[in-house]
């Protein structure tokens, strides 16, 4: 046994042994066996770690020695090249030195290119998790929700009813599975503060159709789903490990939504965050067969298509409601505004890294074009056109590998900035990491990148011109590659362009959205929303009391001029009414229309601040006789009676009361500044026993953070249980285009990179041709030219490099524009006044970076320019 | 014949030598022990310094003395005489090199106390 370990280590020794010369092997190889046998006996009676030290150290021995004596061996005297595989390890070691050597070249070099990798990636993993990536369910591009929509307008959606439910369950090859649910908040009591939690209500089935089961404890049964379904729940994987700090013991433990106690039984698996909508959820339940808001999901059965399910499911649905509503399937995910964000900040990204390519590859060409000489040496001794194209080559795949693993660190980093920053529409970004995939993007991207910017340099040094490099004056610093490096500073200069313009669009259209007229007066205002405990105040009547208390408290406050109590306060303005309207005189209209309603007590106008258009507010018998009268907006007056005076006329959404309008009142941002102000909206005299009252419009002095801090104690001095939220109309206005803003925020901050790079660019080649063009430069002064003659000339190739890729730029930009076509930003069109403020800033900086290097050539002393080589 | 200073390793395999014929394994040990284990050759570099001193004529393959016998794949080596001029070489080299060190006062200028380390 011994024997034949030993053996093993023989044999094993003996491969090791080739790493080796030849000559070496054959003149020691079996006495280098016999010593080696010697050690490694005298190793095992030492034990493990002793054997593993010796073949370490033998290995590392070998290797070691097997290179050093053979570089030894490829360099004799007489100059001879090597071959083979040796000679591309005397590439790359050439490679190596030369990008050590000169270590401030490439630091900027490397950073350059980590910058456009680094963006690039980790605007690729917000991508990803967002858009690319399937979601974590099984068989997830199957999964669908079937809906019925309103004839053919697809957007509006409804949940199927009973009855198209039932057809579909006829249709049993059509799908695998066919489930329930239904997202809504509860208060969520006796942990911390009350507060609102959002819960994911499945039937027992769903979590099997999704693929997944719980991490911990158990999932629904069907016995669960009798009547209101039975109190038991799951809990969502976040907020398990962040508020029962991931115990395993919280099984059979109680916790209390909306006043009752529900046993936890199980804690869901954290791919389960990724169903609904993507905003996080909190806790999952039973879906009671009594429910009646059910949504369904589907599952595709194995060979049925999308489009003949489709099709079978719209006649199926159409036929269950007489053709009043037809069917189709909605993909779990849909393209939202967030992909479209995401798509315009990939495009840009992309534009950044080129930016960042054209000017390694430029910089690279710089290197080129100053190593002339070493290369024409190298050339004239012999070196092949191969071997000198192999070395640029490897350069320029040392840099890349750096700028991968600098850009991967970059993208963490970034990722991490990005994450910390972004706002609540965006709480799907946090599903973005960076896993080997995105990791392997960013080393194709970083190779891909050296691809680009590596070819052409080595390109070019591979073709040294002997002659003139070795018997260079001037000019020949700079050589040919002059016009291909003013073209790539053009290059540059046209994507900076292209990308500042879109950069300034969107900074456009952000301050045109923060300059929308609200159509309320915002200073002052302020909205607080009561989530009144519905088990302790179960009737309308009785939480109305709760509310008229809690407004009585907040009246009491001082700096407090008004307060209303109200079922919702702009900007938070929901759809609350639906409906087929009949306006008097006119037939009822064919689809059905969406109206925000804002219910809410005497004195709103005046305190959220609507100035009345026509017609007169509230009056007090409105709220006592139940008048019937409404106010409406001035787009929704026009939509009812287009032409026409509205005041006095009436109206019906879907059957009666009989709305009488009584006052027109501007068009308002009822839920925020990117919503359609045109959205029909009405404004009702609360009824204070069916209004859902949920807030207290509050109008106050000189607001402050105390201020806000004294309001929530008011409420929750008059119900302890009560969820509050208060925050001011400027805070909510703000918050409206958090998206925005953050999607404009990143735009400029790659633009501002984007044209820095290019004014390196600029100034990188201007240096250059300065320094080239020296001596003749020298002459010229000699003879009597002035500073300016001299500056505007050397600006002149500069200049004309600029302009050549604004013109470029802007092309891309409008062809850029026409296909990305967003309607986020209304980047449809491009603005005259855009491009030409963007063009100013380019020129401004182009200049700014020629100037150092032009007044550099003026300043020059003629003679000492005249003996310079 | 080089007049270069000699590797760590080369000047320790030629003052092992200088005492007696030895073989491979018996080298390593030899060496480690002369250096308190800070020089441990693995064989690669320990039989490459050895061929390039057999190259230069300082070292050359010796028979094997009676008593040795064990494996006849194992050699011994020898130090010539070139060899101990090279170590002797090598070690005025490292005198003048330790004089000039105590001269820049990077060493005390006395020897160290005895027994002190």
């Amino acid at each position: 046994m011994s024997a034949a370990r030993g053996g093993a280590a023989a044999w094993l020794y003996r491969r090791l042994l080739r790493l080796l010369p030849a000559d070496l092997r054959n003149r020691h190889g079996a006495d280098m066996e016999a010593t080696f046998a010697a050690a490694h006996a005298r190793a095992r009676s030492e034990g493990a770690v002793a054997v593993l030290r010796l073949w370490l150290r033998e290995l590392w021995d070998h290797a070691r020695t097997g290179v050093a004596l053979r570089r030894r061996v490829r360099r004799p005297a007489t100059g001879r090249a090597p071959h083979g595989g040796l000679m591309l390890l005397d590439d790359l070691r050439l490679a190596v030195r030369a990008t050590t050597r000169r270590r401030a070249f490439f630091v900027l070099a490397a950073l350059t290119l980590a910058l456009g990798v680094g963006a690039t990636t980790a605007m690729y993993s917000a991508l990803r998790a967002v858009v690319l990536d399937p979601l974590p369910f099984a068989a997830a591009d199957r999964l669908v929700n079937p809906v019925a929509t309103l004839g053919d307008d697809a957007r509006v959606r409804l949940p199927l009813d009973p009855a198209q439910l039932a057809a579909l369950y006829t249709e049993e090859q059509l799908f695998d599975g066919l489930e329930a649910y239904s997202a809504t908040t509860m208060t969520l009591t006796g942990l911390d503060e009350p507060e609102r939690v959002r819960a994911m209500r499945v039937t027992a089935g769903l979590p099997a159709l999704l693929g997944v089961s719980p991490n911990i404890g158990r999932s629904f049964t069907v016995e669960e789903e009798v009547g209101a379904g039975a109190r038991v729940a799951l809990l969502d994987y976040s907020f398990w490990r962040s508020r029962f700090g991931g115990r395993v013991d919280v099984l059979g433990e109680t916790i209390h939504l909306n006043g009752e106690g529900w046993t936890i039984i199980g804690v869901m698996p954290r791919e389960a965050e990724a169903f609904g909508s993507g905003a996080p959820l909190h806790v999952w339940t039973p879906l009671g067969s009594s429910a009646p808001f059910r949504l369904s999901l589907a599952r595709l059965a194995d060979g049925v298509t999308l489009e003949t399910a489709v099709a079978r499911v719209d006649a199926l649905v159409s036929a269950a409601s007489d053709g009043q509503q037809r069917g189709m399937l909605a993909p779990l995910r849909e393209p939202g505004p967030l992909h479209e964000h995401l798509r315009i900040l990939m495009v840009a990204v992309t534009l950044l890294l080129l930016v960042s390519c054209v000017n390694v590859a430029n910089l690279l060409l710089q290197r080129v074009a100053a190593r002339g000489t070493e290369t024409a040496v190298r050339a004239a001794l012999g070196a092949s056109r191969a071997r000198l194209f192999r070395q640029f080559f490897f350069e320029s795949t040392i840099l890349a590998v750096t700028g991968g693993i600098v850009g991967a660190a970059l993208a963490y980093g970034g990722l991490r900035a990005l994450l910390a920053m972004r706002p609540e529409q965006l709480e799907l970004l946090r599903h973005a990491r960076i896993d080997g995939g995105v990791l392997l993007f960013c080393f194709a991207v970083s190779a891909a990148a050296g691809l680009l910017f590596g070819v052409l340099p080595a390109v070019r040094g591979s073709r040294p011109d002997a002659t003139s490099a070795l018997g260079r004056t001037g000019r020949g610093l700079l050589g040919g590659s002059a016009r291909l490096r003013w073209m790539l500073v053009s290059a540059e200069v046209a994507l900076s362009f292209a990308l500042l313009v879109g950069a300034a669009l969107v900074v456009t259209s952000l301050r045109e959205l923060s300059a929308r007229d609200p159509g309320f007066r915002v200073d002052g205002l302020i909205a607080v929303d009561v989530r009144l405990p519905t088990w302790r105040h179960p009737s309308a009547d009785a939480r109305a009391a709760v509310l008229d208390d809690v407004v009585d408290a907040v009246r009491r406050l001082p700096r407090i001029e008004s307060a209303v109590l109200a079922s919702s306060v702009p900007p938070r303005v929901g759809i609350s009414r639906f409906g087929h309207i009949r306006a008097e005189g006119a037939a009822p209209e064919e689809t059905p229309t969406a109206f925000r309603t804002v219910e809410a007590g005497p004195g709103l106008l005046e305190t959220v601040g609507i100035g009345l258009v026509a017609g007169r507010g509230f009056m007090p018998e409105d709220y006592t006789m139940a008048t019937d009268a409404v106010i409406v907006t001035r787009s929704t007056a026009a939509r009812l009676f287009p032409g026409e005076d509205p005041v006095g006329r009436r109206f019906q959404v879907e059957g009666p009361p009989d709305f009488t309008v009584v006052g027109v009142v501007p068009d308002l941002l009822a839920t925020g500044l990117t919503a359609d102000a045109t959205d029909p909206m009405l404004y009702l005299p609360l009824d204070r026993a069916r209004s859902q009252l949920t807030s207290v419009a509050v109008r106050a002095r000189d607001v402050d953070a105390q201020l806000l801090l004294d309001l929530r104690q008011t409420v929750r001095s008059v119900e302890s249980d009560a969820v509050v939220d208060v925050a001011t109309a400027g805070e909510l206005l703000y918050a409206s285009i958090a998206r925005e803003r953050f999607t404009t925020m990143l735009l400029s901050v790659f633009a501002t990179l984007a044209l820095a790079l290019a004014a390196v660019g600029v100034y990188g080649v201007l240096s250059q041709v300065v320094i080239a063009r020296t001596r003749e430069i020298g002459v010229r002064m000699a003879l009597g030219a002035n500073a300016v003659a001299i500056t505007t000339d050397v600006m002149r190739g500069g200049a004309t490099a600029t302009l050549a890729g604004l013109t470029v730029g802007a092309l891309v930009a409008i062809g850029g524009i026409r296909a990305l076509r967003s309607e986020i930003f209304g980047l449809s069109h491009g603005r005259v006044d855009v491009f030409a403020t963007a063009a100013v800033i380019l020129l401004v900086v182009a200049l700014a970076s020629m100037l150092l290097p032009a007044m550099r050539a003026a300043r020059m002393d003629p003679l000492r320019a005249i003996t310079t080589d | 014949m080089s007049m270069q200073p000699l590797t760590p390793l080369t000047m320790s395999i030629l003052l092992a030598l200088a005492k007696e014929d030895l073989h491979g394994y018996a080298l390593m040990q030899e060496v480690e022990a002369q250096t308190d284990g800070a020089l441990v050759p693995g064989t690669g570099s320990l039989y490459a310094a050895l061929q390039r001193l057999e190259d230069d004529g300082l070292v050359k393959q010796a028979p094997a003395p009676r008593d040795a016998g064990d494996d006849a794949r194992r050699r011994y080596f020898r130090i010539t005489t070139e060899g101990r001029a090279a170590a002797r070489r090598e070690a005025e080299r490292m005198v003048r090199v330790l004089e000039m060190a105590r001269e820049n006062a990077l060493i005390p200028r006395l020897p160290w106390p005895r027994g002190a380390r």
